[in-house]
């Protein structure tokens, strides 16, 4: 059953298809929210806070529109952005950023190397990349996510490949 | 082929939107342009190296802690205009909010009584102070994130 399938039947009341979604999902979302944040109780604070959001507004979710997928990201997106903002005041985001790099989930080192220098791209590059490379999403629905152009999105992602590139070669 | 369209085919082939076609035209250029390849190919590489990146573990208790969430959004939702207007002040912390009410009526009932009757206290004042005491602290909770703040405490120890 695809998603837009799954969100009709939340809006019908079907709760064990909002059990579903959220668990197709969960770890997507929450694995963005940390590449954005780069803080982990942030990110399962905003993960948590896009799925709450997903089951209140799901009734606002027009398929015709576009994917379920874009939709949720759009919701994360902004629902980190919100947080990043909150928590500007108290905490230095990016201390986390050691956290993950840390984490030897990998059994490949170019794997744990790429993501490194990710980690190290500015936002603006980082997102793009982010949800192309890692979450499968189209530039089209990236740039929708975002706000910003198809073109601008492709010109981020390979402006962001120029810097990893860079940063091997100082390496 | 031109060096500058390769650039554009090259830039397609990084975000998956390259046909099968385009795929082939920038191998043929790479085999035969060595700026290109220098260029190019430590990206082509990187880009295959993505795709073996994965995805971080949840932690242990991400669903639990959603599911005590979704349940006081449940409850809140559920509240009548009155008592969702005091969840809002105190938060989702149903046990605290109680304990609030609690005090405020023994504060309203009890000390606070007494106070007016030694200072000669109006009860129109004392209830505006009560009130205004709601709205500072309703003020400061918009104002600060309190978990976060025990998180950075943490951090900082």
């Amino acid at each position: 059953m695809t998603d837009e399938q799954l969100a009709q039947q939340i809006t019908e009341g079907n709760r064990e298809a909002f059990h579903e979604l959220y668990e197709r999902h969960k770890k997507g979302i929450y694995n963005f929210a940390l590449r954005f944040l780069l803080d982990k109780n942030l990110a399962e604070d905003a993960a948590h806070n896009v799925f709450l959001l997903v089951f209140e507004h799901i009734y606002q979710f027009d398929f015709r529109k576009g994917k379920f997928t874009t939709w949720l990201y759009s919701i994360t997106y902004h629902e980190c952005c919100k947080m990043r903002k909150r928590n500007k005041k108290f905490s230095r985001l990016g201390d986390g950023e050691e956290e993950i790099k840390n984490e030897s989930n990998y059994d490949y080192n170019d794997a744990i190397d790429l993501e490194r220098a990710m980690l190290r791209l500015p936002e603006i590059y980082r997102l793009p990349i982010v949800m192309t490379k890692l979450h499968g999403l189209t530039s089209a629905e990236c740039a929708s996510t975002l706000g910003i152009s198809e073109t601008n999105v492709k010109q981020r992602v390979f402006r962001a490949f120029k810097i990893l590139k860079e940063y091997y070669n100082i390496r | 082929m031109d060096c500058n369209k390769i650039e554009q085919i090259i830039v397609e082939v990084l975000t998956n939107a390259a046909s099968d076609s385009d795929v082939e035209i920038v191998r043929l250029h790479l085999s035969e342009c060595s700026i290109c390849r220098e260029q190019f190919m430590p990206m082509l590489a990187m880009n295959k190296t993505f795709s073996i990146i994965k995805q971080h573990e949840i932690p242990a208790v991400f669903d639990e802690r959603f599911r005590q969430k979704l349940l006081a959004q449940k409850i809140t939702s559920e509240l009548s205009p009155a008592l969702k207007f005091i969840v809002e002040i105190f938060g989702t912390n149903i046990r605290f909010a109680i304990i609030s009410i609690v005090g405020a009526l023994l504060s309203v009932f009890s000390p606070i009584e007494s106070l007016i009757n030694i200072y000669q206290w109006n009860i129109i004042p004392t209830f505006l102070l009560i009130i205004s005491l709601l709205i500072i602290t309703f003020i400061i909770k918009q104002s600060f994130n309190w978990n976060t703040l025990i998180f950075y405490r943490r951090k900082n120890v």
